[in-house]
């Protein structure tokens, strides 16, 4: 028995610089990346300067460089993940939003709004080419995941899981806002769905996409054209604010559409996880789910039709089926283990985002998991994780051994 | 959920904090997930990433929540009822959702004796129409004959009559 926990982190993001994902791009894309790149970097810089937080993390990144460097630079990346204790994780695309951010609309929110289709995936083909190869240098220890644009046909889609399993990759990840496209209950999806469930591939969403101009008004659109930034835009009180409580929302309802849409019941292997949108939000949906599925007054005008084609409870689809990923978990989450299910949570780092948790992690860790039974730690840092995923625990021990963080440090005498 | 949009909105945005008086009634949009919203509310609220932009709001989520939101229950179910302490009876305005299929008409009185049955009786009157007087400003004295000539009793809604 091992004296130090084994941590997985299911939220671990990495991309190159600009110019290296120009070289993982088909170079029949490249002329137009190189005449989109600097209005692109101008664009990442403004929609920065956008974010009320932009200061915090300017001065956060300041003397963090060195660490910073392993969002493209796997030695850089081990280095930084012995010293947080963290063995392995599941890799998201945008390393460090500002600087390494696919092009096209290739990127973490995969957005299927004011981008081209053929763009968009070459975006995505670039990153994942590159995630691959990134993957390839610790394979126990990243486990990549695929960018999947899957509205520009679901065939294409397939192909590039079918490529993303073949190189290594062990996962995908989704956009969840569908603005203007199918949600995902049309059946259309199926052989998306079958095409993960038979190669093991587990389907991710990420927080962050929304439809922002909800938050800061429609002058948004006008600011991205600076002919019209002669008026400055109205500031919008409390904007953020309503953003953060809204944003897991967005994250979440593609779960809603799957669950309803008997996707889990039709793919009952098929493995899902929700990530950085926290986990406080669980038992509210389940509830709520279950009880639109059980309450025979409410469902008087519905008939009963709307969920014949389910077998089981919302809450139990989910809990077979689906992972949240708890990235720089709290103290109050982990409180409220029991009810959210000490079997969905996976922590998470979030490294390298200044909302994460290096370069404090294991000082947070015994922060909000510290007290906690041994079984309930194990499960919470890296258990749930490896059995999900299907790490090899084995190979991963003898650097568990060396790096994983202490025992002692979460026991309170 | 869409039902909760407002709120959220309405609250952080300062509107309640610049209007406290706003009534803001939330109906037919189910009870329970309140205390729960709440608590995801609270959790935003407490963390320290968003300290700056809680900085123009005296109150917290819930502090808003107590001074300008009223709930129209309507077809309150009795597994609704159960939260009404958390959600506060004197926020509670029972309704019926006449004339839709979902709503309480024509069994209206076997849905009151099930879902009020066993609280006590000046919790009965406040959810029933108490509540909804004070907060529209009916004129309690002028319905005081009808509501006397058509009204339900307590012992009907007890199952006692």
């Amino acid at each position: 028995m091992s004296d130090r926990y084994l941590v997985i982190s299911s939220d671990g993001h990495a991309g190159p610089r600009p110019e290296i994902y120009r070289d993982y791009l088909d170079p029949s894309y490249r002329e137009e990346f190189d005449r989109q790149n600097e209005a692109r970097m101008k664009a990442l810089e403004l929609a920065g300067e956008r974010l009320e937080m932009r200061q915090e993390s300017q001065q956060w990144a300041s003397d963090k460089a060195h660490g910073l460097a392993g969002a493209w630079d796997g030695g850089r990346r081990n280095e930084v993940l012995d010293a947080d204790g963290v063995a392995a994780e599941i890799l998201f695309v945008d390393g460090l939003t500002e600087e390494n951010s696919p092009p096209f609309g290739g990127d973490l929110g995969l957005m299927p709004v004011g981008v081209d289709p053929d763009h968009q995936w070459a975006g995505c083909r670039a990153h994942n080419r590159w995630m691959s190869a990134f993957c390839s240098e610790s394979p126990e220890r990243r486990y990549g995941l695929a960018l999947i644009a899957p509205f520009w046909g679901v065939e294409k889609a397939v192909a590039e899981i079918v490529w993303a399993k073949e190189n290594g990759l062990r996962g995908i990840m989704l956009p969840h806002m569908f603005t203007g496209q199918d949600p995902y209950h049309h059946p259309k999806y199926d052989p998306m769905w079958r095409a993960c469930e038979e190669r093991d591939m587990v389907i991710h969403f990420h927080s962050g996409a929304a439809p922002m101009h909800e938050y800061y008004g429609l002058d948004i659109f006008r600011a991205r054209d600076p002919e019209q930034l002669a008026e400055p835009p109205v500031e919008m009180p409390g904007a953020l604010g309503i953003y953060v409580t809204e944003v897991a929302w967005w994250l979440t309802r593609p779960l809603v559409y799957m669950i309803w849409g008997g996707v889990f019941e039709r793919f009952p292997t098929l493995k899902t996880a929700v990530t950085e949108g926290s986990t406080i939000w669980v038992p509210e949906l389940l509830h709520l789910m279950d009880q639109r599925y059980g309450d025979h007054h409410f469902s008087a005008k519905l008939g009963t039709g709307y969920k014949k084609h389910l077998s089981m409870k919302p809450s139990e689809y989910f809990k077979r089926n689906i992972k949240v990923g708890s990235s720089a978990m709290s103290r109050r989450e982990a409180e409220l283990r029991h009810e959210i299910g000490l079997g969905t949570i996976m922590w998470g780092s979030d490294y390298p985002h200044p909302e994460g948790t290096w370069p404090s992690t294991q000082k947070m860790m015994v922060e909000v998991l510290g007290g906690l039974p041994d079984e309930d730690i194990t499960a919470i840092l890296g258990g749930n994780a490896a059995e999900f995923y299907g790490f090899d625990v084995a190979a991963l021990q003898p650097l568990v051994d060396r790096i994983g963080p202490e025992k002692s440090q979460f026991r309170t005498e | 959920m869409w039902a909760q949009r407002p709120f959220t909105a309405l609250m952080w945005s300062g509107a309640f904090e610049r209007h406290p008086n706003l009534k803001y009634i939330l109906t037919e949009v189910g009870v329970g997930w309140m205390i729960e919203k709440l608590r995801v509310l609270e959790f935003k609220a407490a963390d320290p990433i968003f300290k700056h932009f809680t900085k123009d709001l005296s109150k917290s989520p819930t502090g808003y929540y107590e001074q300008n939101c009223f709930i129209g229950a309507s077809f309150l179910r009795p597994h609704e009822a159960k939260f009404k302490d958390e959600i506060g009876v004197e926020k509670i305005m029972w309704g019926t959702d006449y004339p839709h299929l979902e709503g309480t008409w024509p069994s209206t009185m076997k849905e009151l004796q099930e879902t009020f049955g066993n609280y006590p009786e000046q919790e009965i009157r406040d959810m029933l129409g108490l509540n909804a007087a004070r907060i529209y400003g009916f004129d309690v004295d002028k319905l005081a004959p009808i509501a006397s000539e058509i009204g339900p009793t307590i012992a009907q809604i007890r199952g006692e009559a």
